[in-house]
């Protein structure tokens, strides 16, 4: 089957989402492809283990190879991953961009596009009365001990804090990617193939002209038109392009990998908190983000928790009887290491080592969230750093004594940036200012890949804003 | 998987998770069910590597305590066997109710504002 267009946007994520609703919107025919399917908020169950499968790549099976190995889930289907992301919205930080103008050339002004995508997305704080009490239990702590903290902002619009962001949004509150601007790309005309996976990137004489995909009943699609963004995500965008022989000039492609590292400690109150009741990132501790180091809310459902929760067996157990009154706060750090992604043998892989000073960055972390921990009144806390003993009775000493290699270090990441990086060299970025491929014209790159160094803070809005950025530039 | 990986699971996880009163048996839960949706979702060498852990984790707790298994060389793959154990388990509802979480009524407040 062919098809004929102006656009051809791969990925309907944070960045290929609002690039198909704001060209089709301009008046351009948009096609997009979508690897996955489009799963509404009545299909959700509420149930993490159940939903993994159904959301996640790979089941949620991804992981770096290094030291330590890191979980990075990404999500599959209509949305990409902010179909499981938990709603968390920053801007861009004003000390990345400078570094971004300095290091890279980059002189991005995106405060409209900051205003657009907020709007449309219905960007506001949490409030207190949804946080739940894990959350407001950490800012109480932080107040009494003087520490900067407040309630995130978040992409939702009538929640109810059913506490399952990251498995799926049962009450459609969520206003993630397939949420608010699919629907506006196919109101205004544009054509959505779900569970349709791109394979090749049309090139003739030089530039972009369109993209054949394979079907889920093993048919092939093509998309003839003369502009192609590729938003397929961090970690498979640089694989797309260069299975089509595309981008690999600058010998950047697939590098520069980082990750924003993450992991999380757990509190024993005496009193049920009933961690799963709220919005499960709801809260940010931000004293220490000048180095690098964010606090913010993570919590779940009993599977959820049992999986991440440190420990085995009877102390496991006994953690997971105390479910009700265990609350729990995660720790993020901005990468020193870069990782990379390549394949082999037909296979993603994820090269990635913690850098030891993002190691001490977490042993920081844990630390001021084990103070604020105590000063909210927990009991015991647990860090998940091999070796350090259940802290107890506010005594945080063998957390501070400790000398911790990334190895003993239980981690995750959600936030993987920088494969394609954008910059205005060709010799050193793999697009340009615009999001365009260097010396291929027509074809363009809109997803986490472009960001070229780590944030210190959640992606979805400067990967939305860039995406915004380029829609407009497009479509001028 | 085979029945002689659905057995191996059950003992591992028993071993893991150490489920006591109120907690149910790992062999009286979903968690195997459950376990082979999970696979069967992942790429088929992490199938493949995940069902060879657990037939050799199985093997070797018949013989050693699980402390010594979580040190050294093995740590890497007890912390994936205890991931999924801990996962497979405890996402059975009768265990998630035990524990205070009701799924389905989280489902019906969301049925009552969903759009």
């Amino acid at each position: 089957m062919q098809i004929e267009a102006d656009a051809c946007v791969i990925g309907t994520g944070a960045g290929g989402a609002p690039v198909a609703a704001l060209l089709a919107e301009a008046g351009l025919r948009v096609a997009v492809l979508e690897e996955g399917g489009l799963h509404g908020p009545e299909t959700m169950t509420a149930r993490p283990r159940e939903m993994m499968p159904r959301l996640y790549r790979d089941g949620g099976q991804i992981a770096t190879v290094g030291d330590p190995p890191i979980v990075l889930p990404l999500g599959r289907g209509v949305g990409g991953t902010t179909l499981i992301n938990s709603g968390t919205c920053f801007r861009t930080p004003q000390r990345v961009l400078d570094r971004w103008r300095a290091d890279h050339g980059l002189d991005l002004d995106l405060e409209e596009e900051f205003a657009l995508v907020e709007e449309a997305i219905g960007v506001h704080e949490v409030p207190p009365e949804l946080a739940g009490r894990n959350a407001n239990l950490v800012k109480e702590g932080a107040e009494r001990l003087g520490v900067s903290a407040g309630y995130l902002k978040r992409n939702a619009r009538g929640c109810v804090g059913s506490g399952v962001c990251a498995f799926g949004c049962p009450t459609g509150a969520k206003q993630h990617a397939g949420q608010v601007w699919i629907p506006r790309a196919h109101a205004a005309g544009a054509a959505i193939h779900t569970n349709t996976t791109a394979r090749r990137i049309l090139v003739e004489r030089g530039r972009a002209r369109g993209v054949e995909a394979g079907t889920a009943d093993g048919g092939t699609l093509r998309v003839r038109a003369g502009i192609v963004v590729v938003a397929a995500g961090t970690l498979l965008t640089p694989l797309l392009l260069r299975a089509n022989g595309l981008g690999a000039e600058s010998g950047q492609l697939g590098r520069n990998l980082t990750i924003h590292p993450a992991s999380a400690a757990r509190a024993l109150y005496d009193e049920p908190i009933d961690p799963w009741a709220g919005v499960p990132q709801s809260v940010y501790v931000d004293e220490l983000a000048g180095e690098g180091i964010m606090l913010e809310g993570i919590a779940g459902p009993p599977d959820q928790a049992a999986m991440s929760t440190p420990r085995s067996g009877a102390e496991h157990r006994e953690l997971m009887l105390a479910a009700r009154r265990t609350g729990s706060f995660g720790v993020m750090v901005s990468d020193s290491a870069y990782g990379r992604v390549h394949r082999i043998a037909r296979r993603m892989v994820v090269r990635y080592d913690l850098h030891p000073v993002d190691a001490e960055r977490f042993r920081r972390g844990f630390e001021l969230l084990a103070r604020i921990f105590f000063a909210a009144g927990a009991r015991a806390v647990v860090v998940p750093i091999d070796g350090v003993p259940t802290l107890r009775d506010g005594d945080v000493t063998p957390l501070q004594r400790a000398r911790v290699r990334p190895r003993q270090i239980g981690a995750m990441a959600f936030h993987p940036l920088g494969t394609a990086r954008a910059g205005t060299d060709p010799a050193t970025s793999v697009v340009d200012e615009r999001l365009q491929l260097h010396g291929v014209p027509g074809l363009y790159v809109a997803d986490g890949s472009v960001v070229p160094s780590s944030l210190g803070v959640n992606p979805q809005i400067t990967i939305m804003a860039l995406a915004a950025r380029l829609a407009r530039a497009i479509s001028a | 998987m085979t029945a002689r990986e659905r057995r191996a699971f059950v003992r591992v996880a028993d071993i893991l998770v150490a489920p006591v009163a109120p907690l149910p048996a790992v062999r009286d839960t979903d968690a195997v069910a459950a376990l082979e949706r999970s696979l069967a979702a992942g790429p088929r060498l992490n199938e493949l590597a995940l069902r060879a852990g657990l037939l050799f984790v199985d093997r070797r707790l018949r013989r050693v305590p699980p402390a010594a298994l979580e040190r050294g060389a093995f740590k890497p793959l007890m912390k994936v066997m205890a991931s999924l154990a801990h996962l497979h388990y405890y996402g059975d509802d009768r265990v998630m109710r035990l524990l205070g979480y009701d799924p389905d009524a989280v489902l019906a407040r969301a049925a009552q504002v969903r759009p």
